[in-house]
C-alpha cells in the first residue's frame, strides 16, 4: 500500500477505515468549501467539503471524526456537490420524514461552529488511519443493517395518530384562517381600484388552468368551423379534389419510401 | 380498360431487370422509384394535374389491392421469391446438353425384369422390390420424347429449391400389354431411371446425380441432377418419367379396379381381388402428365395475376409447411386449383395476384373435398363419377380427363390442416389490416413444434406392421405395394379422433422425409421410417375434460363403447339419476388435466395398435416441472399432500385470489370508516396469474430464534427466516371535498387510514394487522397482504405546477409518474391480463414460463415483469398466422421467437388490451414512433392506456441487454425445437435453456456485477417481507447465501 499522502490535488486527505479488524484503508478527501454561488446554509469560513465518502457512512460519524478539530454544527450529505435543492424542513416530524436516498458514494459538507474548526482541520496531521465505526456509535452493515431498519420501520401507531391529529388540527386551523381572508377580501377592492376575483363569490372566475384554455380555444375553433361553407363555390370543388389526388400521391410516396427500408431490412426475405 | 395499363407497368419493369441485373433496389415499380433517393415530393409536383395512366393506377391499387403499401409489398415478395430473369441462359445451356445425350442414348438388351446383374456396378435399382418376382422383359431405348414441364416453364418457380421438371416418354416398344399389372411399369418406370443415371455419370455439365421419391410416394422414384457451376446452387434438374396415351384402356385405371392381385402379392390363392385405387391412380398420373400441363398453360396465358398468385400460395404452402413430406398439398394441386376456380368462374382474367390468393383460399376454406369433392373434369358417361372416387379416397381432385385424382396421396389429415390454415388465414386478413396481414401470410414461419399445442412422437414403428390385419386394411397394404405405414395410418388417426373427440380441433400429422440418396445405395425402404409426429391443436373449453361420457348402461351401444375403452370402461351413476357407460382420467392436479390427451391416447394406441407406451414420447408437459415450487420441504418430515407439493401452481394461484375476495369482502363489510372504499384492487403479479411461485399458505405456529416487538415479528441478523411475500393491494378512497389538497397533509390522513384500517380490522375479524404510515399489513387466510390506501387526486397534485403567469399547468413528474404507475396503470393492467388468463387459461403458465426463463438469465432486473407479461398478452390477443396457444409450452416458444424476431429497432409492439385501440390509432403510433424513434427506448410497447409512451420497458431494457435477449432467445428456441423434434430416440434434458451461461460472466467483470446487483434483489426481497408470528423453517429460494454479502461491496456494483 502507498505510504498516506498529505495532500492531493488541494484536497487534505484524511484515511480511515471502518473498524479495528478491517485491513482497507480508505480516504476521505477534504477542502474549504469555497465556490461562487453562496449559500446562507454553507458560510464559506466554516464549511469544509469532503468526497468520497462511502455510503454506509453517516452524519453521526463525520460528526465524530471532525469533532478533534473544533465543534461541528451540522453534517449535510449530498449526492453531488452543488447547492443542495432540499431546504431542511422547517419542522421535525418523527414519522413523516422527506427521504432523500443518496446512491453510492457521497459528498459532504461539514460545518463548524466557528472558523477555528475549519482552520483546524486543514492543519491536522493524520498518523493512522481513524475509526469509522465504534463501540459507541457503532455502524451497522449487511444484515444486522438491514435488521434494524426493518425494526426501525415498524412505527408506534398511536404515537403515529396523536402526531397526526396535531398536525390535521393546525391545518384545518390554517385553511379556515385562510378562507376567512379570501372571504373577507371578497368584492374589495386594493388600492389600485382591482379586484380580485376568487372561486368563493357569487360568481366564481373560471380557474386559470392549462386544461381551461385549451378546451376555450377548442371550443373557439369549432364554432368558426360552423360558420364556414364547404365545397359551396365551384373553385372548393377543384381544389378538394386536386387535394384529394395530392393526398393520394403524398401517401405512395411514404409507402415507397417505406418499402425502400423495409427492403434495406431484408423484409422481403421469407424464408 | 385496367389491363393495357398493367401490362405496360410489368414490360417496363421487365426492361430495366435486363438491363442491371444485380441492383435490387432498382426492380419492381420502376416507373415510381428513381435510383437516387428523393426526399419529399415538392409542392409543385403534387399539385401537378394527374395523367390518366397515373389515375387508373391509383384508382386501380384502391380497387384491386387493399392499400398501396400492401400492393408494394406483393410485388417486392414475388420479385424476391421468383428467379430474375425468365431465362436463364446457363440454364438453357445444361438443358440443351442434357437434350443431346438424351437423343443419343444408345439402345440396350433385352433382359428378363427379375433379371438385374447386368446391371453396371454402382447403379443401384431405386425401387423397393417386395415380392421380387413379377412378369416381364425390360428393354432401353432412348425416351421417345424429353419435354420441360411444371413450374419452370409456367414461370411459377419459387425460391427456395427451384427445380425444373423433365418428363421423359418412356417408347412405346419397351412396354409391354399387361404391364399395369402387379407393379410392373413401376419397376420398369425404375429400371429406366437407373439406365437414364447410368447414362448421365460422367457427363461434365452435371455435378452429381441422385434419387429421390416424389412427393415421398416409394413407387414414383426420380432423378435429381444438379448441374455443375454457379448455376447448381439455385437449380436442380428433376427427372420424370411418363407414359405414351396409348399405353392402356383408360378403364384400366378406374379406382373400382383391381391391377394388384393378391395371389401375386401375398401368395396366397382364392382370395378374392379388392380394387387398387392408389396403384391405379399412379399409373394414370403418368399417363396424363403432360395433358395436366398443356392445361395449365392455356389457363395461364394472358392473366398475369393467376401467375403471381400460385407464386403468392406456394410461399404461403411453404411457411405452413404443408406442401413438404409424403402426402403434401403440392404447388402443383394448389395452381390446378387455381384453374379450377378460373372454370368455375370464382376468378376472372383482371384479377390481381391478391385477389386469387385470397378467393382461393376461401374456397379452400369453404369446401369440404373428402366429402363433396372437386372435378376439373366434363363428365361423359363412361368416365367415373365423384362418387366412385368418394368410396376409396379421403380427398378428392378429379383432374380434366376424368381418371385422376390428383389429391390420391394427400392424406386427410394434411387435407384438413390446409383448410384449416386457410381458415385461419382468412380471419386475420379480415380482422387485422392488410400490412399486417402481409406479415402472419408470408413472412412468417409456422413450424411444426410452434404449430400445435401438444406433439407426441411414435417410435418403433415396426408394432404398427401387426395391426394392419387388426384394422382390417390389408386390401390397402397390398394397394400400396407392402407400405403399411400409410396404409395403417389412416384407421389409427380415426381411433385416436374418436377418443380425444372434441378435445381436439386439428390433427397434424409430419412425418420425417427420406432423403435424396445416391445412386449406389439402396432405396430407403418404409421399416426405415425413424418415428411419426402427430401434433394436436387443442380445443381450450374440452380439452381438459376428465370425464367421458358414453350411452346409457342398458343401450346397444354400451358394448361397443366398453369395447373401444377397454378396461378404462365404467358404469357411473350421474346427477340426474341416470347410469351411463362413462370414461374417468384420473387427475389429481391442473398440470395433470392439460395433459389428459396424453393418458387417453397411450390408452388407445396400446389398446387397439399394440404399441407399447415407450413408444410414445408425449411433449406438452415437459416444462412443467420448471414451474413446480421448489421442493425444499422434503427433507423436513412436514406432512403435506403429495397433491401439493407436484402441482404446477395454478392451485395456489388460486387459493390467493380466494384469500384476495375473503379480504375484499372484509374490506367492504367495514362500516366506519369516514369516507367508503370506492375499488379494491390487487396489484402484485400473483392477481395477474404471473408469479412464477405463488406463495404458499402459511399456517405454522410462530417460530424459534426471532424477535418479536409486540405481536409483530421481526427478523435477527442470523436467523434465517421464511420467505413471505407481500401481495400489494390498492385501496382507492372515494373522492370527496373532505380531502386537503396539500400533499404532506394526504400524507397524514393515509397514514390515518392506514391506521383506521388495521384497528377495524382487527377488532371486526381479529386479523393480524401491523399499520405503518405507507400501507397496512393484513394477515387473510395463510397470506400476508399489503394494503396501501390511494387517492386519485394525489397524482394530480403531484404534476401540478404553476408557471410564472399563474397558468396552472400539469406536468408529469417522476414521482407523480411513480405514483400512477402503482396506484392507476397497474391496477388496470392486472385487471386486463386476469381477463385474459380468464378467458384463456393457458395464459398464467405461459408468462410464468417466460419469467422463469428471463429470470434464469439473469436479466430479470433489466426487463419488468409487465413487459414480459405484456409480451405475453400480444401472443394471446394477436396470435396471428397461429391460433391462441392452448399450452404453456407453445406459448413460451412463440413467446422466444416474438422476443427474437420482432422488429424492435424499426416498429413498436402494439398490444391491443381489452380491444380499446380506436381506428386511427395504429397510424399514429407508427408515424409518431418513426418520427422521433431515438428518444424511444429500446424495446417499445404500445398499450391502448399508454399510446405513444412505453413506461413498462424505460429505462431498461438498453440496447445492449435487449440484444442479448434476442441472442439468448433465438438460441434458446433453436435448442429447445430442436430437443423437442429429437426427443423420440432419447431422453433430453429440456431445463438447458433455463440454466445460464454463468462462464460468460465470470470472466468479464461488468456482467459478474450485474450477477451480483440481482442477489441483491433477492435480499431485498428476504428483508422487506418477513413478518408475521407464524413462521418456521428455511428459506424455500435460494436466498440464503447472500445474506453475508458486505454492504459496501454491495454499494459499489450499484454504483457500476
Amino acid at each position: 500500500m502507498a505510504a498516506p499522502m498529505n495532500s492531493v490535488a488541494g484536497f487534505k486527505v484524511m484515511p480511515v477505515k471502518l473498524n479495528n479488524k478491517s485491513d482497507v484503508v480508505r480516504y476521505f478527501y477534504y477542502k474549504e468549501h469555497n465556490v461562487r454561488e453562496k449559500d446562507s446554509s454553507k458560510p464559506s469560513d466554516r464549511t469544509l467539503f469532503v468526497v468520497n465518502i462511502p455510503a454506509y457512512c453517516n452524519e453521526e460519524c463525520l460528526q465524530r471524526l471532525f469533532s478533534q478539530c473544533g465543534t461541528v454544527e451540522s453534517v449535510h450529505f449530498q449526492q453531488k456537490p452543488g447547492i443542495s435543492k432540499t431546504k431542511t424542513a422547517v419542522e421535525e416530524s418523527t414519522f413523516f420524514k422527506q427521504v432523500n436516498l443518496i446512491k453510492g458514494y457521497k459528498v459532504a459538507y461539514v460545518i463548524f461552529k466557528n472558523p477555528s474548526g475549519l482552520q483546524n482541520a486543514k492543519k491536522f496531521n493524520y498518523k493512522q488511519p481513524l475509526l469509522l465505526s465504534t463501540e459507541e456509535s457503532p455502524i451497522f452493515a449487511g444484515m444486522k443493517k438491514w435488521c434494524k431498519e426493518y425494526i426501525d420501520s415498524i412505527p408506534d401507531t398511536t404515537e403515529m395518530q396523536k402526531e397526526i391529529d396535531e398536525y390535521m388540527a393546525n391545518y384545518d386551523r390554517q385553511e379556515l384562517e385562510e378562507e376567512e381572508k379570501t372571504t373577507e377580501l371578497e368584492g374589495v377592492a386594493d388600492s389600485d381600484g382591482w379586484i380580485t376575483v376568487t372561486r368563493k363569490g357569487r360568481k366564481p372566475g373560471l380557474a386559470r388552468t392549462e386544461v381551461n384554455q385549451t378546451k376555450a380555444t377548442v371550443q373557439e375553433k369549432k364554432k368558426r368551423e360552423k360558420t364556414e361553407l364547404l365545397n359551396f363555390y365551384r373553385f372548393q370543388f377543384r381544389e378538394s379534389k386536386r387535394e384529394h389526388i395530392a393526398q393520394l400521391r403524398k401517401r405512395f410516396e411514404e409507402d415507397k419510401e417505406k418499402i425502400v427500408a423495409m427492403k434495406a431490412a431484408r423484409k422481403f426475405k421469407p424464408y | 380498360m385496367k389491363r393495357p395499363v398493367q401490362e405496360d407497368n410489368r414490360a417496363s419493369s421487365e426492361t430495366s431487370e435486363d438491363s442491371d441485373d444485380g441492383d435490387q433496389i432498382e426492380k419492381g415499380h420502376v416507373e415510381t422509384v428513381p435510383p437516387t433517393k428523393r426526399s419529399k415530393l415538392s409542392k409543385a409536383e403534387l399539385y401537378k394535374p394527374p395523367t390518366n395512366v397515373e389515375l387508373t393506377t391509383l384508382k386501380e391499387t384502391s380497387a384491386l389491392y387493399e392499400s398501396s403499401l400492401f400492393r408494394m409489398q406483393i410485388s417486392e415478395l414475388i420479385a424476391e421469391v421468383t428467379p430474375k430473369s425468365k431465362k436463364n441462359s446457363s440454364l438453357e445451356k445444361v438443358l440443351h446438353s442434357l437434350y443431346g445425350t438424351l437423343d443419343k442414348l444408345p439402345s440396350g438388351k433385352q433382359y428378363d425384369l427379375t433379371d438385374q446383374s447386368w446391371l453396371p456396378d454402382g447403379i443401384e435399382v431405386p425401387i423397393i422390390q417386395e415380392p421380387c418376382n413379377g412378369k416381364g422383359m425390360f428393354f432401353f431405348e432412348k425416351p421417345a420424347a424429353v419435354k420441360v414441364i411444371g413450374s419452370y416453364l409456367l414461370e411459377t418457380c419459387t425460391k427456395p429449391n427451384m427445380h425444373v421438371d423433365i418428363v421423359l416418354q418412356i417408347p412405346k416398344v419397351c412396354l409391354q400389354r399387361k404391364d399395369y399389372l402387379n407393379f410392373v411399369y413401376h419397376r420398369k418406370r425404375a429400371l429406366y431411371l437407373a439406365c437414364i443415371a447410368h447414362q448421365l455419370k460422367n457427363v461434365d455439365y452435371l455435378e452429381n446425380i441422385k434419387y429421390s421419391y416424389m412427393n415421398g410416394d416409394y413407387f414414383k422414384p426420380i432423378l435429381i441432377l444438379k448441374p455443375s457451376g454457379k448455376i447448381g446452387k439455385s437449380y436442380v434438374i428433376r427427372v420424370h418419367t411418363c407414359l405414351p396415351e396409348s399405353f392402356c384402356k383408360l378403364s384400366i385405371c378406374h379406382p373400382d379396379r383391381n391391377n394388384v392381385r393378391v395371389d401375386w402379392f401375398t401368395g396366397r390363392q382364392g382370395e378374392p381381388n379388392t380394387p387398387t385405387p392408389h396403384y391405379n391412380n399412379s399409373i394414370a398420373i403418368d399417363l396424363f402428365m403432360e395433358q395436366h400441363l398443356r392445361h395449365l398453360f392455356s389457363e395461364m396465358e394472358d392473366f398475369t395475376g393467376m401467375r403471381e398468385g400460385i407464386v403468392l400460395l406456394k410461399v404461403w404452402l411453404h411457411q405452413r409447411q404443408l406442401n413438404k413430406g409424403v402426402g403434401g398439398f403440392t404447388g402443383f394441386i394448389m395452381s390446378m386449383l387455381v384453374s379450377y376456380l378460373l372454370s368455375l368462374k370464382r376468378l376472372n382474367k383482371l384479377m390481381s395476384s391478391y385477389q386469387v390468393l385470397r378467393n382461393t383460399l376461401y374456397f379452400l376454406a369453404n369446401s369440404d373435398w373428402t366429402r363433396r369433392g372437386i372435378s376439373l373434369c366434363k363428365h361423359e358417361d363412361d368416365e367415373p363419377i365423384t362418387a366412385d372416387y368418394h368410396k376409396h379416397y379421403d380427398v378428392i381432385f378429379i383432374d380434366t380427363s376424368g381418371y385422376v385424382n390428383l389429391c390420391a396421396d394427400v392424406s386427410r389429415l394434411a387435407y384438413l390442416q390446409v383448410k384449416h390454415e386457410a381458415e385461419l388465414s382468412l380471419k386475420y386478413m379480415e380482422s387485422i389490416s392488410a400490412v399486417d396481414s402481409f406479415q402472419a401470410l408470408f413472412m412468417t414461419k409456422v413450424p411444426f413444434t410452434r404449430k400445435f399445442d401438444h406433439i407426441f412422437h411414435v417410435s418403433k414403428l415396426s408394432h404398427l406392421q401387426s395391426c394392419c390385419k387388426q384394422f382390417d386394411v390389408e386390401d390397402s397394404v397390398s394397394d400400396h405395394g407392402g407400405d403399411f405405414v400409410t396404409a395403417v395410418l389412416p384407421s389409427i388417426v380415426e381411433i385416436l379422433e374418436k377418443g380425444t373427440g372434441k378435445r381436439i380441433k386439428l390433427f397434424g400429422m409430419h412425418q420425417p422425409p427420406h432423403k435424396e440418396w445416391s445412386v449406389n445405395e439402396k432405396p430407403p425402404h418404409w421399416k426405415d421410417l425413424t418415428h411419426l409426429t402427430f401434433g394436436l391443436l387443442l380445443d381450450p373449453e374440452y380439452s381438459m375434460r376428465v370425464l367421458d361420457m358414453g350411452p346409457p348402461a342398458d343401450s346397444q351401444e354400451a358394448a361397443d363403447f366398453r369395447q373401444f375403452w377397454g378396461n378404462k370402461a365404467e358404469l357411473r351413476r350421474f346427477q340426474d339419476a341416470s347410469i351411463c357407460e362413462a370414461v374417468v382420467w384420473p387427475c389429481m392436479t391442473m398440470a395433470d388435466k392439460r395433459l389428459v390427451c396424453n393418458q387417453i391416447i397411450v390408452h388407445l394406441l396400446k389398446l387397439h395398435a399394440g404399441i407399447p407406451p415407450g413408444c410414445i414420447t408425449y411433449l406438452g408437459g415437459h416444462l412443467d416441472s420448471l414451474l413446480r415450487q421448489p421442493q425444499d420441504e422434503k427433507h423436513k418430515p412436514a406432512k403435506k399432500s403429495r397433491k401439493e407439493l407436484s402441482g404446477t401452481g395454478d392451485e395456489e394461484n388460486l387459493a390467493v385470489i380466494h384469500a384476495f375476495d375473503s379480504l375484499n369482502k372484509k374490506l367492504r363489510g367495514l362500516k366506519d370508516l369516514p369516507l367508503s372504499i370506492a375499488s379494491i384492487q390487487g396489484t402484485s403479479p400473483v392477481f395477474r396469474y404471473a408469479q412464477v411461485f405463488p406463495p404458499n399458505v402459511l399456517h405454522k405456529p410462530a417460530s424459534r430464534g426471532l424477535r418479536l416487538q409486540g405481536y409483530i415479528q421481526c427478523p435477527l441478523p442470523h436467523t434465517p427466516s421464511q420467505w413471505v411475500p407481500v401481495l400489494k393491494v390498492i385501496c382507492t378512497m372515494e373522492r370527496s371535498g373532505k380531502w386537503p389538497d396539500d400533499l404532506l397533509a394526504i400524507q397524514r390522513i393515509k397514514a390515518a387510514f392506514h391506521i383506521r384500517l388495521s384497528q377495524m380490522l382487527h377488532k371486526e375479524y381479529k386479523v393480524v394487522t401491523a399499520a405503518t404510515d405507507k400501507f397496512v399489513d393484513a394477515f387473510v387466510d395463510g397470506f400476508v397482504f399489503r394494503i396501501h390506501v390511494a387517492y386519485p387526486r394525489e397524482v394530480v397534485l403531484l404534476k401540478q405546477e404553476t408557471t410564472p403567469q399563474g397558468l396552472l399547468q400539469l406536468r408529469d413528474t417522476t414521482q407523480s409518474l411513480e405514483l400512477e404507475k402503482e396506484t392507476i396503470s397497474l391496477p388496470k393492467l392486472t385487471s386486463a391480463l386476469h381477463s385474459i388468463h380468464q378467458s384463456n387459461p393457458t395464459f398464467s403458465g405461459t408468462v410464468r414460463l417466460a419469467k422463469r426463463w428471463v429470470s434464469s438469465h439473469l436479466l430479470y432486473s433489466y426487463l419488468k415483469e409487465e413487459a414480459i407479461e405484456l409480451l405475453v398478452a400480444h401472443l394471446f390477443l394477436n396470435s396471428a398466422p397461429f391460433t391462441v396457444p392452448g399450452s404453456p409450452v407453445v406459448g413460451f416458444l412463440r413467446f422466444l421467437h416474438l422476443l427474437a424476431n420482432h422488429d424492435w429497432i424499426n416498429n413498436p409492439l402494439i398490444v391491443n388490451i381489452s380491444d380499446n385501440y380506436k381506428a386511427g390509432d395504429h397510424d399514429d403510433i407508427l408515424e409518431k414512433f418513426k418520427c422521433d424513434r431515438s428518444q424511444h427506448p429500446a424495446m417499445f410497447i404500445s398499450t391502448p392506456l399508454y399510446k405513444l409512451s412505453s413506461p413498462w420497458t424505460t429505462p431498461d431494457p438498453s440496447t445492449q441487454v435487449l440484444q442479448r435477449l434476442i441472442l439468448l432467445a433465438r438460441e434458446s428456441l433453436q435448442l429447445l425445437e430442436q430437443q423437442m423434434s429429437d426427443c423420440y430416440e432419447q431422453q433430453q434434458d429440456y431445463k438447458q435453456i433455463f440454466r445460464p451461461p454463468v462462464g460468460v460472466y465470470d470472466v468479464i467483470i461488468h456482467l459478474k456485477s450485474k450477477y451480483l446487483s440481482k442477489c441483491d434483489h433477492a435480499i431485498d426481497y428476504v428483508r422487506g417481507n418477513v413478518i408475521e408470528k407464524s413462521q418456521k423453517g428455511e428459506d424455500n429460494r435460494k436466498i440464503l447465501p447472500v445474506v453475508n454479502f458486505d454492504p459496501a461491496e454491495k454499494y459499489l456494483q450499484e454504483l457500476q
